[in-house]
């Protein structure tokens, strides 16, 4: 809990009694005189009354936890005093997530509060594509005569958190593999379950592949050859450099837009029995390797709702990525592919592309469209994107296009496999 | 309504405000306070119409806004022409200015309020107390409640322009507001009757200067209480 803070609104209450009793002592009128008990009184007050220590719990209800994309969802927050001191001046601001506005009343309330008592106040947002935590909600809590504030932070029983998203049934990934039973079809023959092919019987072929049935009427030993299947590494790459946060005014910007995207792929990517890891282009290093399991999905999840780097606006000014790249380049295994969300608005973006790329890793480029085509200069910037797209696809890199009306799912199916 | 938060001082804790500004300014000076009240209710319609105005409301805001502006004329008028001789007139003058001021503070034509505006305009219902005293035109009680109601005037200024640029004005807050201007305006009332006891033991014949000290030492007691 933070310690209170003075807000200084009585300053000078004192000096301006003494003022009106100089006044009153010169002119020689005992009226004036005792205006002044009326300061000494109120300087008393603000010295003497006591500030409250909140202890506030909230409970955060939401009517749909998994809305389509421009459903309002009516939220209802409840506020409890657990403490024993009644608060007489208690205001409370609810975390939105940063990417939703709010449609219906605004989501912040005054109340007081006696002691066990719960006051609450509702809502609404409108949902917009991705995942979206709530964050704290911050209280200010005054004493009666303003004097001293309390800010803190009060987090809800338990998580809210809006789901809107449409699941990626095959999220892009190129065919480097790993030794490790996965979704990706490899171009080796081995014993996954797909038929592949049927060839003539080596030694050393597993019994269990030999068909028996043919055997059976021809005589002839044959052995059947089924596809395997293997998984993927792959690192999900944001770029969350402060130049992307760009977009236009009101709307998603394109490191929320990426973040969102980065969630919905690595869950994809998770469910084919990928290795999947994150990490960030960001003024702060935000790295996790690849790894499987439930609990390494959990420790994504939580590094794309907390981690700063995909804050909701930027926190600080961009450094050179050069050495990010390369400690990241360091960290990741060989067979390793990176899957980069990027806006690509400078030319940063696809040297880090392409360097990727040039240290053997397969790079797969999810672009969200931050651009607009109002003013001469968002149509140049948006001329500009598009040639780094071309130039990326030159080189052999796969780029998807994402345009942030549409689901991802629906831009990575559109444009699989597409290579100009 | 859409949820953007328009962060204008709080409604309730302005008119209180402004509320007591005049009640102060017509208990030093009671020929003007029909014309003050006059005046105050001219300023919340002419401010709350040029707002609407600004707003997109042309014709409800230029109503408003003529509405307004004439009635606290008129109000302004009355207070003025009431005064009888210099010393009223000064006082008058300070008050209207003071109430003016203040709500151009708590009712802003844009942005968040200006505790500025309302700080100058309690310190001009201030001196138009002190003139008030100075002159001898209102008695020691009148003055007492005259100066606890400008404190409890700035206290609720100060509170609607912090609980606005905090809340909103479209947050529910007037239950906030209410204990707060409940809280002050009791002590308000304390005050003024620490202020009866202080005369009443300063009248048999102790010396102004006897009062002087006891109210210095009153002054440093409450100082000494921050520690």
């Amino acid at each position: 809990m933070t310690t209170p803070q003075q807000t200084n609104r009585w300053r000078g209450v004192v000096a301006v009694a003494l003022v009106v009793a100089a006044a009153g002592l010169l002119a020689k009128r005992q009226e004036l005189l005792l205006l002044s008990t009326v300061g000494v009184v109120f300087a008393a007050y603000h010295r003497t009354v006591p500030m409250p220590t909140p202890n506030l719990t909230l409970d955060r209800r939401v009517d749909t936890a998994a809305p389509a994309s421009g459903d309002e969802v009516e939220i209802e927050v409840a506020v409890t005093n657990e403490g024993d001191e009644t608060l007489y001046d208690c205001r409370v601001v609810d975390g939105v997530p940063p990417a939703l506005s709010v449609t219906d009343g605004p989501a912040r309330c005054g109340m007081v509060l006696r002691p066990g008592e719960t006051r609450t106040f509702s809502y609404a947002v409108e949902a917009e594509r991705g995942r979206h935590a709530f964050d704290d909600a911050t209280a200010i809590v005054r004493d009666p005569s303003g004097d001293r504030e309390v800010e803190l932070d009060v987090r809800a029983a338990d998580e809210t958190e809006l789901d809107c998203t449409t699941e990626i049934t095959k999220p892009p990934r190129r065919s480097q593999t790993l030794d490790t039973v996965g979704s990706v079809a490899a171009n080796g023959t081995g014993s996954g379950i797909e038929f592949q092919q049927t060839r003539s019987y080596r030694r050393g072929d597993p019994v269990s592949q030999i068909d028996w049935k043919r055997y059976a009427a021809s005589g002839e030993l044959t052995t059947v050859d089924f596809r395997e299947e293997q998984a993927a590494s792959i690192l999900v790459l944001v770029d969350a450099r402060a130049v992307a946060y760009s977009g236009p005014p009101g709307e998603t910007h394109a490191v929320d837009a990426g973040a969102s995207a980065a969630a919905q792929l690595t869950t994809a990517l998770l469910n084919g029995r990928n290795h999947v890891g994150l990490a960030a282009l960001s003024a702060e290093d935000c790295f996790r390797a690849p790894g499987a399991g439930r609990e390494h999905r959990l420790r994504l999840r939580k590094l794309l709702s907390r981690h700063s780097a995909f804050a909701a606006s930027p926190t600080d000014t961009d450094d050179p990525v050069d050495e990010q790249v390369e400690s990241y380049l360091g960290r990741l295994g060989e067979q390793t592919q990176i899957l980069f969300v990027s806006p690509l608005c400078d030319d940063t973006a696809v040297e880090v592309a392409r360097r990727f790329d040039g240290h053997g890793h397969a790079v797969t480029v999810v672009s969200p469209d931050a651009t607009a085509n109002e003013t001469p200069g968002e149509r140049l910037a948006a001329a500009e994107r598009r040639n780094r797209l071309r130039a990326l696809r030159q080189v052999g890199i796969p780029v998807i296009d994402w345009s942030l009306d549409d689901p991802l799912a629906l831009a990575i199916d559109a444009q699989r496999g597409v290579r100009l | 309504m859409n949820g953007e938060i328009t962060r204008r001082p709080a409604r309730l804790s302005a008119a209180l405000s402004l509320f007591a500004a005049a009640l102060s300014v017509s208990l030093v000076n009671t020929g003007a306070s029909t014309g003050t009240f006059v005046a105050v209710v001219g300023l919340v319609v002419a401010m709350e119409g040029a707002h609407r105005f600004r707003t997109g409301q042309r014709l409800l805001g230029t109503a408003g806004l003529l509405v307004g502006v004439l009635v606290a004329t008129g109000g302004a008028g009355l207070a003025v022409s009431s005064a009888t001789g210099q010393s009223q007139l000064i006082e008058a003058g300070l008050g209207l200015f003071g109430v003016f001021c203040l709500g151009l503070g708590v009712l802003p034509l844009r942005g968040a309020g200006s505790r500025g505006l309302s700080k100058l305009g309690c310190a001009s219902v201030l001196l138009a107390v002190v003139a008030g005293g100075l002159f001898q035109t209102a008695d020691a009680v009148a003055l007492l409640v005259a100066c606890a109601a400008l404190v409890v005037s700035w206290d609720a200024a100060e509170n609607s322009v912090t609980v606005g640029e905090q809340l909103g004005r479209e947050a529910k807050t007037w239950t906030v507001e209410a204990a707060h201007f409940g809280g002050t305006a009791l002590v308000g009332g304390v005050a003024v009757g620490a202020g009866l006891v202080v005369r009443d033991l300063g009248t048999p014949g102790l010396p102004l200067h006897a009062v002087a000290f006891v109210l210095v030492a009153l002054v440093f007691l409450t100082l000494a209480l921050h520690d």
